[in-house]
């Protein structure tokens, strides 16, 4: 077991270093010259700017050296949770614009992930519940068409019946608990019904399972064995996917930042990609490839935990 | 084995439509319930009351920036309106300049060199003094600025130095003749910030650490998101035409940035915001929505240059051809441009500055909509119908590029415009940085770019035009050399003119210049368009339609 430990957390750690090394060849391939928009303060005209000032920006940034000197320079940096600083915000630590913007977005993802887990749950436990054919059919079919309709859709749907029309909640920014509810419902929305569907899927197949024959002829109510056999036996295999939607739900937060006005690390990156702020695109994408390695980790690990039937040893023929 | 139900799919199918024009019939709610729920507002007492959080809604987000000496973008300009005095100020209905921070101006023969006397008892909320010696630490730290300033330095270009005559009289003296200088003190570029504010550098002062001598002084800012200002009691010195000669009545200015403009007139309507104010003019649905909620619409036109494009020059690019630039100037449909992407009362550009800046001359003559004498031309120049309705030339399309950073309704108009024409205007939506590097380096692959700037006095041409202080790329590769020579002489002369009527006819001249020789392609006119809600009063703008916070008050 220890080697698999040993063996998955080296392969995350490949795939942090892949995904540093791929964003940084892509950002520096990229048309536009990071030093005119620094001088020109984002948007202004560098031209103006005499030689030696440019040559001191080149410097700062240490964009004045060979390539593959840039690159390793960064690569130590990044092994020191150094990620340099920020072109688009005049000189400001990465750091800094990470730390500012991780807290709301993980607030929002977390609270969006808890909704999209009972949301799912709720849905597909009373779907594969219910007797009356015609509501159950129409529960099964309700999550392919909610997931018809585009977050942001559902967003500006949202704010305007319950902010704009029934003034319950707030529109656009991060004062309170108030306003992180309607943008965590539309993040996870979607998700709620992809997990949804999954799970109906999954408590569809097990209710054809012996054993749940088992369990009705030994006497145990139709509601017990829906809750303690159909849906832990079903929800496992969706682990993995859930581990997914966690990361999906950070990454795609951006929607639901701009539609409500918050801010986060989805504005923050948005504005990065703008203004090609490199360090900062950099940074949050590094950032999310960690939450992904992490969250797939964590889910591997958890498995043999809850299903005992999977073992990470290899058994000998 | 249970015995399964078949599904149903025909009313399962059939409580879901339902379910969707449920959905749909909220939105028809919406107007019945909002109209009845708001009230009329009160105008029992037109007294100011004093208290409450303004609450400002924009949409646009050009800068990470909110250093007043470094700031070009109109909203974090409102913002730094009521955070930092200039010297002088301008009256927004006449354009006169006016004392504020300065008692009195003056100017000799040539321009060259500018006296004020300065107001006493003016204080930093840090504490320091406003004198002279604080006049002289910023003006010269503008100059220091550099390109950091995009519009600094064009105002200030061949600043010698700020001299120290007594606590309270400075001369402010250029190498070369700057009559333009004058309204350029009128601005927020180059409002006074308190000496020890420069004492910290351009980037820690772009996120906010400065102090002002303003209304308001900045308790936060974060860049594209929002700002929080508060009231600095005390206040006593605004601009001698403000209706409020004392400390604001307001105690707080929230500014949030509300990228989704549904959502930014929802939040007008809904009383989330007291002041939608969008960057481009609300569209005339909108307007009606805000109406009929309860709200009103404060409208003004900006000063400065309208919206136009310029093009690229550079020998070898399709409008290095004048023939072909003539054309194009003719296939422009301006009057259709104002009344179908605006409305059909919204006023149709008239020249490349704006009618309500200073020395502006209608040139409406010069931009008729001829699209069969801008055939007749392009035949004769050689383009002949192609393929799919372009023209081609010797093999070559007549395919124009203009790079864009949003979908504009403007840009695709214009698309069906030309292509009526057989011109193929090809719209590349580009990131900033990309744009930036495309129009900023010589070579770029571009042909048309567009501008405007808001600024009120014509010099403003100058900030944009004028070769002999801009050195960017797009403006250099806008004019052959000859052009280039051409204007900047003009825009000397204009800077040493300080007679009205010598100015109005150099002005004049260079707005003819540059529309006649097809350098500027005008589309439309800007109208700052704002809605507002029923609980505000007293909304006034300085003359480049920036907020004066400091004579709002909220009914409660």
């Amino acid at each position: 077991m220890a080697r698999y430990i040993i063996g998955r957390v080296a392969q995350a750690l490949l795939v942090l270093w892949a995904a540093f090394t791929v964003t940084w060849i892509v950002l520096y391939e990229l048309p536009g010259n990071p030093v005119e928009l620094l001088l020109g303060g984002g948007l202004g005209d560098a031209s103006a700017a005499s030689p030696a000032q440019i040559a001191a920006v080149k410097k700062q940034y240490g964009l004045d050296k060979p390539l593959p000197v840039q690159y390793l320079h960064e690569l130590w940096n990044v092994l020191h949770l150094n990620f340099g600083t920020s072109i688009s915000q005049g000189g400001r630590p990465v750091s800094n614009i990470l730390a500012e913007n991780l807290p709301p977005t993980l607030q929002l993802a977390g609270l969006a992930v808890l909704i999209t887990i009972v949301v799912a749950v709720v849905l597909a436990f009373v779907a594969t519940y219910v007797r009356a054919g015609w509501l159950r059919s129409l529960l099964v079919r309700l999550p392919a068409f909610g997931r018809a309709f585009p977050t942001f859709w559902i967003g500006m749907l949202l704010i305007q019946v319950f902010s704009f029309d029934w003034h319950l909640l707030p529109a656009v920014g991060d004062q309170g608990f108030d306003s992180v509810i309607l943008p965590s419902i539309t993040m996870s929305l979607p998700w709620a019904f992809y997990l949804a569907q999954i799970l109906i899927r999954g408590m569809s197949d097990v209710l054809d399972e012996p054993y749940i024959v088992t369990a009705r002829a030994r006497g145990e109510s139709r509601l017990r064995i829906h809750v303690r056999h159909v849906l832990p036996n079903a929800a496992l295999p969706t682990l993995t996917m859930l581990g997914l939607i966690v990361c999906w739900t950070v990454t795609e937060a951006v929607i639901a930042e701009t539609v409500f006005g918050r801010p986060g690390l989805g504005s923050a990156i948005q504005q990065a990609v703008q203004w090609q702020d490199i360090p900062t695109v950099q940074a949050v994408v590094l950032l999310a490839a960690l939450l992904f390695v992490t969250v797939n980790l964590i889910v591997d690990l958890l498995y043999p935990l809850l299903d005992p039937r999977v073992t990470h040893v290899p058994t000998t023929l | 084995m249970e015995r399964r139900r078949p599904l149903k799919p025909a009313g399962a199918a059939l409580l879901l439509t339902l379910v969707a024009l449920l959905a749909a019939g909220f939105g028809l709610s919406r107007s019945l319930s909002n109209a009845s729920a708001k009230s009329i507002a009160a105008a029992a007492s037109s007294k100011p009351v004093r208290g409450g959080d303004l609450t400002i809604g924009f949409d646009l987000n050009v800068e990470n920036c909110i250093d007043p000496n470094q700031d070009f973008g109109l909203e974090n300009r409102d913002i730094d309106r009521n955070l930092v005095d200039s010297l002088l100020d301008q009256n927004p209905s006449t354009g006169a300049l006016v004392p504020w921070l300065a008692t009195s101006y003056a100017s000799n023969k040539t321009s060259t060199v500018f006296t004020f006397d300065l107001r006493h008892g003016v204080t930093f909320s840090d504490g320091e003094k406003f004198n002279a010696a604080a006049v002289k630490t910023a003006y010269d730290n503008v100059y220091k600025l550099g390109p950091l300033s995009l519009l600094g330095i064009t105002y200030v270009a061949g600043y010698v130095g700020t001299t120290v005559v007594n606590n309270y009289e400075v001369k402010v003296v250029f190498s070369q003749p700057n009559a333009q200088f004058l309204q350029a003190s009128a601005t927020t570029v180059m409002g006074i910030l308190s000496p020890k504010s420069y004492n910290n550098t351009p980037a820690q002062r772009c996120l906010g650490q400065f102090w002002g001598s303003g209304p308001f002084t900045l308790q936060s800012y974060t860049p594209g998101v929002g700002a929080v200002l508060l009231r600095r009691a005390g206040y006593s010195w605004p601009s001698s035409i403000e209706s409020n000669q004392g400390a604001a009545y307001l105690s707080e200015i929230t500014a949030k940035w509300i990228p989704e403009d549904s959502v930014l007139i929802g939040s007008l309507n809904s009383g989330q915001l007291n002041l939608a104010w969008p960057r481009v003019a609300l569209s005339a649905a909108n307007r009606q929505l805000i109406k009929s909620d309860g709200g009103d619409i404060f409208s003004r036109p900006y000063p400065g240059i309208t919206d136009l494009l310029l093009s690229n020059q550079t020998p070898g690019r399709i409008l290095a051809d004048p023939t072909v630039r003539q054309a194009l100037q003719e296939s422009i449909n301006r009057a259709q441009i104002a009344s179908t992407v605006f409305s059909p009362d919204y006023p149709v550009v008239s020249s490349v500055l704006e009618d309500t800046t200073p020395d502006y001359t209608d040139e409406s003559s010069l931009l008729g909509y001829d699209p069969k004498a801008a055939e007749a031309l392009l035949q004769k120049d050689g383009w002949v119908p192609g393929p799919g309705g372009i023209r081609v030339k010797d093999g070559r399309k007549l395919v124009l590029i203009e790079p864009v950073t949003t979908d504009s309704p403007i840009v695709d108009l214009l698309q069906s415009q030309l292509a009526k024409v057989g011109i193929q205007l090809q719209e590349d939506l580009v990131t900033t940085a990309e744009e930036e590097s495309l129009i900023d380096q010589p070579g770029g692959n571009y042909d048309l770019a567009e501008t405007y700037y808001t600024r009120g006095d014509p010099d403003v041409l100058a900030s944009v035009l004028d070769t002999a202080i801009v050195s960017s790329a797009y403006v250099k590769q806008s004019q052959t050399a000859a052009q280039q020579a051409k204007l900047a002489a003009l825009f000397a002369a204009g800077n040493k003119a300080i007679v009205p009527a010598v100015r109005q006819t150099i002005y004049s001249e260079i707005q003819n210049y540059l529309i006649s020789q097809d350098i500027a392609f005008p589309l439309d006119e800007r109208l700052e368009v704002t809605g507002v809600a029923s609980d505000v009063h007293g909304l006034a703008v300085t003359d480049e339609g920036l907020i004066i916070a400091n004579n709002v008050w909220l009914s409660h």
